[in-house]
């Protein structure tokens, strides 16, 4: 009986205690709370608030030890538990502040990099504008010289064309003077008639198988009649000659029409025309080979019998 | 005469003595209660949702702890200042935390937009 109460005795005890060891709700929640704070970032970014909570905690467990129901106890776990979420808070205000200072430093780094990229940016395209500026300006150049180039063998050859026109108005120039002068001296050479005698007069051309004079007969023409105009009393016969070339028939009317044609010029110049008389010989009394050239050309001829 | 001549003196200083301890035990401080509520509410606290539960508490708390002055149980009082003192502290602690949080992600928003903006390609940022 006696062991039985013992034990009954023992057991209430037991159970009196085991309920005396439960702790407070407040101070389950402190050390959860602190546990979740020191296996944080709160150990490295406030250990000294972490201390206190630390410290807070402490005490709430000393007052739990020695006097597990007291408010004392519950207020002090719950003290502990608030300043373990504190130093829970307080590093998070610290990570935000560090990842604040971070993400500004590596704005000003970007602004750099921004500026060192945009000044880099800056630099390429001026050496691409400068060179292409260059380009610009030698192409610019090379067209430029082409152009003078081109102007001025333009300017060389119009100096060279007015100066050949030049020399060639010159030449015609001279080479009319010349012939001006010379016809003009043929022309003032005087023809000596001589009765019973024959005058030939070679230089007087027709238009081929016509009888139409040429320009260039006209100073023998001149000659002629300033021989018929210094002798007045004097009549010719104007006979007309061909070369071989042809029928004899067709020559012989072609060599008359040939001396017609010169007494007309000289009637349009005002000789009369009652002083001449022409006749057509043809191929009949060559002076020359009609084999050359030269000799058809002295075949080819006009003479002036006078009478 | 002569005894109540003693008496008297002493029934005073006892009668002052009676009161000035009845008087002390109405007499905490709740300075440092008080102050820390003004600071979480300067902080802002009321408009953090995680902050404003336990300036609320710190408050009430605050209302208790007079509620226990005026019954005379000052230990439970000062106690129950401390205890709302320790919530107004992490309300202050939430309010900051939560402003330099938000600042924080402002902070790396603006680095991520720049470089986006500038076709830089993006870092490791982390909070």
């Amino acid at each position: 009986m006696k062991s039985i109460t013992f034990l009954i005795i023992i057991l209430c005890a037991g159970l009196l205690m085991s309920c005396a060891s439960v702790p407070p709700i407040e101070l389950i929640n402190a050390r959860q709370a602190y546990q979740q704070a020191s296996s944080g970032p709160a150990a490295q970014l406030v250990p000294a608030d972490l201390h206190k909570a630390q410290e807070a905690l402490a005490l709430a467990e000393k007052s739990f030890q020695d006097d597990p129901k007291s408010f004392h106890t519950r207020d002090l776990a719950y003290i502990a538990d608030r300043k373990a979420k504190t130093a829970e808070a307080l590093a998070t205000t610290a990570a935000g502040n560090a990842a604040t200072t971070k993400a500004n430093k590596e704005y000003q780094a970007t602004q750099t990099e921004i500026v060192k990229n945009t000044k880099e940016d800056l630099a390429t395209a001026e050496r691409g504008s400068a060179i292409k500026s260059e380009q610009l300006a030698v192409e610019q150049k090379a067209r430029l010289d082409a152009e003078q180039r081109a102007s001025d063998a333009q300017l060389e050859a119009q100096r060279v064309k007015a100066s050949t026109d030049a020399e060639a108005m010159l030449k015609d120039s001279t080479n009319a003077a010349a012939m001006k002068l010379a016809e003009q001296k043929s022309r003032d050479t005087l023809i000596v008639f001589e009765k019973g005698k024959t005058v030939v007069l070679r230089g007087i051309n027709f238009d081929f198988n016509k009888a139409t004079l040429t320009e260039d007969s006209e100073t023998i023409l001149w000659r002629a009649y300033n021989a018929m105009a210094a002798n007045p009393d004097v009549h010719v016969v104007i006979t007309g000659h061909t070369d071989n070339v042809g029928s004899q028939k067709s020559n012989q009317l072609l060599s008359l029409k040939r001396a017609q044609a010169v007494r007309n010029w000289l009637v349009q110049k005002g000789t009369l025309s009652s002083r001449m008389r022409t006749v057509g010989r043809g191929q009949n009394e060559p002076v020359s080979s009609n084999d050359t050239d030269e000799g058809r050309a002295d075949n080819r001829r006009i003479e002036f019998y006078v009478q | 005469m002569r005894h109540l001549n003693m008496i008297l003196p002493a029934g005073i200083v006892l009668l002052t003595a009676v009161l000035a301890g009845c008087g002390s035990t109405q007499v905490i401080n709740k300075d440092a209660s008080m102050s820390a509520i003004s600071a979480a509410e300067e902080a802002g606290a009321s408009k953090v949702p995680s902050a404003s539960l336990y300036l609320q508490l710190a408050k009430e708390e605050l209302e208790n702890a007079k509620g226990l002055v005026s019954k005379g149980d000052k230990d439970q009082a000062e106690s129950m200042l401390l205890r709302a003192q320790a919530d107004a502290e992490l309300a202050i602690a939430l309010s900051h935390g939560d402003a330099d949080k938000t600042e924080a992600a402002q902070a790396i928003e603006r680095v991520r937009q720049l470089r986006q903006d500038n076709q830089i390609p993006q870092k490791g940022i982390s909070q």
